[in-house]
């Protein structure tokens, strides 16, 4: 299955399904569903959490490896196969994962992130939010949306791949505020558009968004940061003034530090969030 | 019991089982860095972000950070960080934004000095003063100025009360030299301050 060519052909069934769903709602309820596909449409980008190491470690070598590109380095220095390498390393997850995953054309190429209109994204992976440029995602035709996590979601028990809801759902980036709008239409009027933010990105449910290629440092647009691991930073290097740390609070304020300094370098804002 | 799931040691991340519930546990180890997650959390952890499935078990909280404190350490050492110096630590300082420069400057006026943390406070003072963010703003100039000079002027203080006990030491070794073989010299000042406290046992001119 070619993901983004099928989600480029739902364009329009998902317009439709937005303006159906307008038409059948209050005057009110309607106007805050067009201004959140509004905002989903201009501050819509990918976001993918990263841990400090791994945030180091892209803004240090410019790369960020998805699995298969991890294992086939792996491999590069072993006589183990791709294979055996994500064998080991997936254990019991492994044949879902390929089962999904065999489903698609150039699998190997995905990278998975969330779509994000400002806040925190998927803090259960990474205290970093990395923002990617609207470039990354509206410059290539290799970008589709689904309604959500898509291992949760359309994978069925076998495991075999749920293809008629992926087909139903799957949205091109021109399209994601449709996919958000409509999966979001009970909720978005009986809420502020201050929860938006993480009513269409949280560790409880985000959009995902699956893009095939590599990113580099030129896509970062920002990272964000929750304050209070912001402000705990701050408050060790205080500390570190009266009595000296433990080491592996030594190691976690450098590291900060060393993010900062490539943030700084690159002209990269980085964003404190206050906490939700 | 806390069963180990998965884990990104560099990180000190992990994902752990303690019951029937799955943690996502991270440093600091705090309340509020710990959560509930689903299962399914740990799969995309694995295959997306990295984490490693692990098997290691824990009888309790304070073993399980040890360890996952330790090998964020030994990790990182392995990849051939060295442990940062205090110099590392304290470079943070130079990216403080404003607030955060208000609040160090209100913990040393108000932890540092009233508990006599002097060196502490004349450190991170020093380094404040040659921040740009600091030079530039009038109001943060002039309160570090201040503190800095209420700094210097405890510790002369401090030096001078210092100064006065050693010699009223010597004093005392010189008027009372048996006693002060035998009593500690602050006993016999205690000692001294209470006698001249007391009225004299006889009125004068008594006979």
């Amino acid at each position: 299955m070619d993901l983004f060519a099928v989600a480029a052909d739902n364009a329009g069934s998902l317009e439709r399904q937005f303006d159906s769903l307008k038409s059948n709602l209050t005057p009110t309820k309607a106007n805050s569903l067009t201004r959140f596909a509004e905002r989903v449409k201009q501050d819509g980008r990918i976001s993918i959490n990263m841990r400090q190491m791994v945030l180091i470690s892209f803004l240090t070598f410019g790369k960020h490896q998805n699995i298969y590109e991890w294992a086939q380095s792996r491999a590069e220095k072993s006589t183990k196969s791709v294979e055996e390498i994500l064998r080991e390393k997936l254990e019991e997850f492994y044949e879902r994962r390929v089962a999904f995953d065999r489903h698609f054309e150039q699998r190997e190429r995905f990278r998975y992130g969330a779509l994000n209109i400002g806040g925190m994204g998927t803090t259960d992976f990474g205290e970093f939010c990395s923002v990617l440029a609207d470039h990354v995602s509206s410059g290539r035709r290799e970008v589709a949306y689904l309604r959500s996590d898509s291992l949760k979601t359309y994978l069925l028990p076998g495991p075999t791949v749920d293809e008629a809801a992926i087909r139903r759902d799957v949205a091109p980036h021109t399209h994601r505020q449709h996919l958000a709008a409509v999966k979001h239409a009970s909720e978005i009027p009986v809420l502020s558009e201050d929860q938006w933010l993480s009513l269409l990105c949280s560790n409880v449910d985000f959009v995902e968004a699956i893009f095939a290629g590599d990113i580099t440092l030129g896509d970062l647009e920002a990272v964000r940061m929750a304050k209070s691991d912001h402000n705990l930073f701050f408050h060790y290097a205080f500390e570190e003034f009266r009595e000296k740390l433990g080491d592996a609070d030594r190691f976690r304020v450098d590291g900060f530090v060393m993010i900062l300094q490539h943030l700084e370098q690159r002209g990269i804002p980085l964003e404190v969030v206050d906490n939700v | 019991m806390f069963s180990l799931l998965a884990a990104a040691l560099e990180d000190g991340w992990a994902f752990v089982k303690r019951g029937e519930e799955v943690l996502l546990v991270r440093p600091p180890y705090r309340q509020w860095s710990i959560s509930v997650v689903p299962e399914s959390t740990v799969e995309k952890a694995v295959h997306a972000h990295g984490f490693t499935l692990m098997k290691e078990k824990f009888a309790d909280w304070s073993s399980l950070v040890a360890y996952l404190q330790k090998q964020l350490v030994e990790t990182r050492k392995a990849q051939g960080q060295a442990v940062p110096e205090s110099e590392s630590v304290q470079r943070l300082v130079h990216y403080a934004p404003r607030h955060i420069l208000v609040s160090y400057l209100d913990r040393i006026q108000l932890d540092l000095l009233p508990n006599r943390e002097w060196n502490a406070a004349l450190d991170l003072l020093t380094t404040l003063i040659d921040l740009e963010a600091i030079k530039k703003d009038p109001n943060l100039f002039d309160r570090t100025v201040d503190l800095l000079k209420r700094c210097r002027e405890a510790m002369v203080e401090a030096k001078a009360r210092k100064q006065q006990l050693i010699d009223e030491n010597k004093e005392l070794e010189r008027l009372f030299p048996n006693v002060v073989q035998r009593y500690k010299a602050s006993t016999i000042i205690k000692y001294m301050h209470t006698v001249s406290e007391r009225r004299p046992l006889m009125g004068v001119g008594a006979v």
